[in-house]
């Protein structure tokens, strides 16, 4: 063990991480209904963690103090889009949350294809979203191997799929209950020790955060506005990157699903109103980002454990963190917030990802009859199967282009947001054109992330401003469903009715 | 929750749908002051500075806490709307959403 005291922390929170999910997965009825949305019931406390801790992921606990050493200020764009991104949610979340307490559906997938009384919405919905998942879980697994590396000297491939073995478990057994109540123990962790070492680290090498600014503008100030060092971000860039997140943000179908376990419609919006008190726990993040670029820190993403680190390579005598420093105590705080950052939106991406692929995929467009028993013994199946996927792609890292796929990852939940959209508000959408909609949309976007990697060089002149794709495809598909709604017939007024779309 | 009350019987006596649209007006106002050709005037900037922090990211913190207490007041007042679910028989019987339902 390369640092003891740290993989203690480390192995003592697993267990308790695995103990808290099984116990809470006792709790419900049993039923697919419970092992997807929690019987519906999850309190104030749940949602706001749940809401919050699956959000915030190893990668950005790990990419935000490397994104401020690397861009300096356009890392800001993530409290820009997280402002607003749920806001959505805030609008819509309480119908959405009726409608499927109303009729039993439990996933974005179920909910959007049943508006349009489409399988064909429905599969490829489901399809795109566990794609789109795969990526973003290899990342927290990553994140996870980093952890271990650093604690134990295990490869990363070992010390992520001990974690996981570990998530796993508690998924399987607790379902989305199990993930609740672990998020609120990893919540609670990630805010704590991020506040702590954000604050503590500055106060020890400049005297606090006016200290520290005060040696970033006199020595990078570059860092502290756009474009940012090496003139990186251009202000289109920067619009292209917030607006796009904004749009997606609440698309994402993990997040979304989780308006159906809501004990109330009203409850939906409180969380949303809650989440800003959640991402302002990026700011010690962003002051620890600053402390790496003032003192010469790395610009990968090594620059939490590097910080974790600071006291053997940048001793300050006397200081809070000299003395965590020299009992182990700022890796194992450090070590302890990764992996619960990992941990807590890798759960509910396996979760996620099992759910959806059985309700979505197999049961809904497939179409086979299966209990409510079968589906819920064969969703933790899939819990498995997706996580030694994640494994093996995150073994083949080094081959595989995982931030590019991550980057297509992010074009796919924007997708829906048409769908849901004209799905609410929009009596004359039909089944027509979110079907060609969606398809056409997500095939621009693979067709133009395709040409993007295989031909860099073809696609700048294709898109010399370089819009984002998501953008790209997402108009492609509003147009598309927009045109075809216009032309085709639209749904029954006894079926718009159960959506709430009374006659006009 | 009796300001909360007085709040909502104020603002549902001045048109609940209209509070709806107000506020999705605010946020896509919000919107684009956090980007371009609004940010790179009002908050791209490193003076003055808040708390030791410079301009741009005190900016964006604002607008962050700004939308949480605007969101909250939404929430307390229950403008946007709020109604929990019905039995399905029960339906018909419901306000439309455009008619006013925002209003709860």
């Amino acid at each position: 063990m390369t640092e003891p005291i740290a993989a203690a922390v480390v192995f003592g929170y697993l267990a308790v991480a695995l103990v808290l999910g099984v116990l809470a997965g006792r709790r419900g009825g049993g039923g697919v209904t419970d092992f997807v949305a929690g019987d519906r019931a999850f309190g104030p406390v749940l949602m706001y963690f749940v809401m919050g801790a699956t959000i915030f992921s190893a990668y950005a606990l790990l990419g935000t103090p490397q994104r401020v050493v690397a861009k300096g200020s356009d890392m800001f764009y993530i409290f820009a889009f997280g402002s607003v991104g749920f806001v959505p949610l805030f609008f819509m979340g309480a119908k959405i949350r009726r409608i499927g307490a109303r009729y039993g559906y439990v996933t974005q997938a179920e909910f959007v294809g049943a508006r349009f009384e489409s399988r064909w919405v429905t599969g490829l919905m489901g399809v795109a979203s566990v794609a789109s998942f795969i990526p973003y879980l290899v990342i927290q697994m990553k994140g996870a191997g980093i952890v271990l590396e650093a604690v134990t000297g295990w490869s990363r491939l070992t010390g992520a799929g001990c974690v996981y073995a570990v998530v796993v478990s508690y998924v399987i057994l607790g379902g989305v209950r199990g993930v609740g109540w672990t998020n609120v123990l990893q919540g609670i962790v990630m805010l704590v020790v991020v506040w702590t070492v954000g604050l503590a680290v500055p106060a020890a090498y400049f005297g606090g955060v006016e200290g520290l600014f005060d040696e970033i503008v006199a020595r990078h100030p570059a860092h502290l506005t756009l474009p940012g060092p090496k003139a990186q971000t251009s202000d289109f860039r920067y619009t292209s990157e917030v607006l796009l997140s904004v749009l997606g943000f609440s698309m994402w179908p993990h997040v979304f699903m989780k308006c159906f376990t809501a004990r109330s419609a009203r409850l939906v919006q409180l969380s949303v109103a809650m989440y800003p008190t959640f991402l302002l726990f990026l700011l010690p993040l962003v002051f620890l980002g600053y402390t790496a670029v003032a003192l010469g820190g790395p610009g990968d993403d090594s620059v939490l454990l590097w910080i974790a680190r600071l006291p053997e390579h940048h001793p300050a005598p006397g200081s809070v963190v000299q003395s965590l420093g020299d009992h182990g105590l700022l890796m194992a705080g450090v070590a302890f917030a990764i992996l619960a950052a990992s941990m807590s939106t890798g759960d509910a991406l396996l979760h996620g990802a099992a759910s959806i692929f059985v309700r979505d995929v197999w049961v809904g467009a497939a179409g086979p009859t299966m209990s409510d028993r079968a589906q819920t013994f064969v969703i933790r199946g899939f819990v498995v199967v997706f996580a030694y996927l994640g494994w093996q792609l995150f073994a083949l890292a080094g081959s595989l282009p995982v931030v590019e796929l991550l980057l297509l990852s992010y074009a796919i939940p924007v997708q829906f947001l048409p769908l849901v959209l004209a799905g609410l508000y929009w009596r004359g959408a039909t089944r027509r054109g979110a079907e060609l909609g969606l398809s056409c949309g997500l095939l621009s976007a693979l067709v133009l992330f395709s040409l993007q990697y295989a031909d860099p060089a073809f696609y700048g002149r294709m898109n010399p401003a370089g819009v984002e794709i998501g953008f790209l495809s997402v108009a492609v598909n509003a147009l598309v469903l927009v045109c075809v709604s216009v032309w085709t017939t639209r749904s029954s007024p006894d079926h718009l009715a159960t959506f709430e779309l009374g006659a006009r | 929750m009796c300001g909360g009350r007085r709040l909502h019987a104020m603002i549902t006596s001045m048109g609940g749908v209209r509070w709806t649209r107000l506020a999705v007006a605010y946020f896509l106002v919000v919107t684009a002051a956090l980007v371009w050709p609004l940010f790179p005037i009002l908050g791209n900037h490193v003076e003055p500075r808040v708390l030791g922090m410079p301009w741009s990211l005190c900016y964006v913190l604002g607008v962050v806490m700004m939308n949480a207490l605007v969101l909250l007041g939404l929430y307390v007042a229950r403008v946007v709307d709020s109604r929990e679910a019905v039995a399905p028989e029960a339906l018909d019987e419901r306000p439309l959403p455009h008619e006013g339902a925002e209003d709860s």
